[in-house]
């Protein structure tokens, strides 16, 4: 589990809403770290700022729908989850593979006459 | 100001690739061959992986180290020649998804980072259902499994590209590459990472062909063991630094054992020929000696070729021998080979 489902999990479930020092120490993650990605989390749009109450967040609906996609938060008897990722693996492009050149150009040519005659 | 005109400047138009690929697909390494005018170009990637926990920090660090990665769920897998560079700094091992030649039963990423690496190198087929030949290991003779699964896995990756996958036996396709000025006729062997593959043909049929577990993967393996060293370390010092022509009293540990672990190598690879001639009844009379052709990752330390001829010598192979030579790119022979049998299949279509 990574350091943000983590967090998020831990302020889920403190009655869905929890101060950085409560699941820093819950978490075992340092507090600047802690604070650190609860910005990044609430950037995402999946926690949001208590009202009123300094360095405390509270989870929002599509911060629990990326716990039910994580299969962290069960979903109920007959509610369909979408967005399903049905692949395990993204396969992106590797990027360019290391190239090497020859002029072997004729000799290939040579070989392929060969094979072709026999 | 009067505009400036570029005068007899020369436009180069970009030379046409010919159509047909050839695919080495190797324990260590694999490699693309493609032909366009004079120049054959060689893409090649790591077979090789290493996965590390997923965090954003880690994650951020590869982004700007350009490194190629795989993301899923909680884990990073880097892929390619980046997995070995990261293993020697965590010094770990990194997994591998082929084992002796052939799809690792063991590892359970295998299929999906086997079909990335051959999809980043392959490339776009220049045509519908371009003619591509990828190589496959002969029937192993020392151990008990069979190439069918892995033969059927790697051509329905190529399919999936939009390839006309073909299957050439990797020791055929060296013949095919270093062999056609003696009519295709002799011995090759490609000694890879998980395999050593040899094939005997006249006139590019093949007499008998053959594979062996034991080769570059086996030496690394053997060697860890004894120097207590992690396996990706030496087989980067076997790659880079390696010299089988020093003198073994100025050989360290390392080296020694990598010394002794080659010729036992050797020894063995030649012992398994005599056997299988003696076994097979059908080899011909070959009316000249034959060439006997060596390529491969571990045939390319300085000093092999040296070492190999003398233990030719000393084995008494059972027919004249013209001569044994190096392929002169070993690491791209069987490549080229299969990019040949491509060419050539190609062109009988139209």
């Amino acid at each position: 589990m990574n350091s943000e489902v983590k967090i998020l999990k831990k302020i889920w479930e403190n009655d869905e809403s929890a101060t950085i020092r409560r699941v820093s120490s819950q978490t075992g993650l340092g507090l600047n770290y802690t604070r650190y990605i609860c910005d990044y989390l609430f950037k995402k749009g999946e926690i949001e700022p208590v009202k009123n109450y300094r360095d405390c967040y509270k989870i929002t609906l599509h911060g629990k729908k990326n716990l039910k996609l994580a299969g962290i938060i069960k979903p109920k008897l007959g509610e369909r989850i979408s967005d399903i990722e049905k692949v395990v693996y993204y396969l992106p492009r590797l990027g360019r593979a290391e190239e090497k050149k020859f002029n072997l150009g004729k000799s290939i040519e040579k070989a392929v006459s060969f094979l072709k005659n026999l | 100001m009067p505009k400036k005109t570029l005068k007899n400047k020369k436009t180069v138009s970009p030379v046409s690739s010919q159509i047909g690929k050839g695919l080495d697909v190797g324990t260590a390494f694999i490699y693309c061959a493609q032909k366009a005018g004079p120049q054959v170009s060689f893409k090649s990637q790591r077979d090789a992986f290493l996965d590390i926990e997923h965090s954003e920090f880690t994650e951020n660090i590869l982004k700007k180290g350009k490194v190629k990665y795989i993301l899923s769920k909680d884990k990073i897998y880097v892929v390619g020649n980046d997995a070995i560079k990261f293993a020697n700094i965590f010094g770990r091992n990194t997994r591998r998804p082929l084992k002796n030649g052939v799809i690792s039963p063991e590892e359970i990423e295998a299929q999906p980072i086997t079909e990335l690496i051959i999809k980043s190198i392959l490339g776009l087929p220049l045509e519908k259902e371009e003619i591509c030949y990828y190589s496959v290991p002969g029937l192993p003779i020392d151990a008990d499994f069979n190439t069918i699964y892995h033969q059927n896995i790697i051509k329905r990756f190529i399919e999936k590209r939009g390839y006309r996958p073909k299957p050439i036996n990797e020791g055929l396709a060296v013949i095919f590459s270093e062999l056609a000025e003696n009519n295709f006729t002799g011995m090759g062997i490609s000694l890879g990472g998980g395999m050593a593959n040899v094939c005997l043909a006249t006139m590019s049929i093949p007499v008998f062909s053959f594979s062996i577990t034991k080769a570059g993967d086996w030496i690394d393996e053997q060697v860890a063991r004894v120097t207590n060293e992690p396996i990706s370390k030496i087989t980067s010092f076997k790659e880079t630094s390696l010299n089988l022509k020093k003198s073994e009293a100025f050989m360290t540990k390392t080296e020694q054992a990598l010394s002794i672990y080659y010729n036992h190598l050797i020894e063995y690879v030649l012992d398994q020929i005599k056997k299988a001639i003696v076994r097979d009844s059908q080899i011909p009379k070959f009316e000249e000696p034959i060439p006997i052709i060596v390529s491969g990752g571990t045939a390319n330390p300085p000093g092999f070729l040296e070492r190999f001829k003398t233990k030719v010598d000393e084995s008494n192979l059972p027919f004249e021998i013209k001569e044994v030579k190096l392929a002169p790119q070993p690491l791209y022979t069987v490549a080229k080979g299969s990019l040949i049998a491509a060419i050539a299949d190609s062109k009988r279509q139209v």
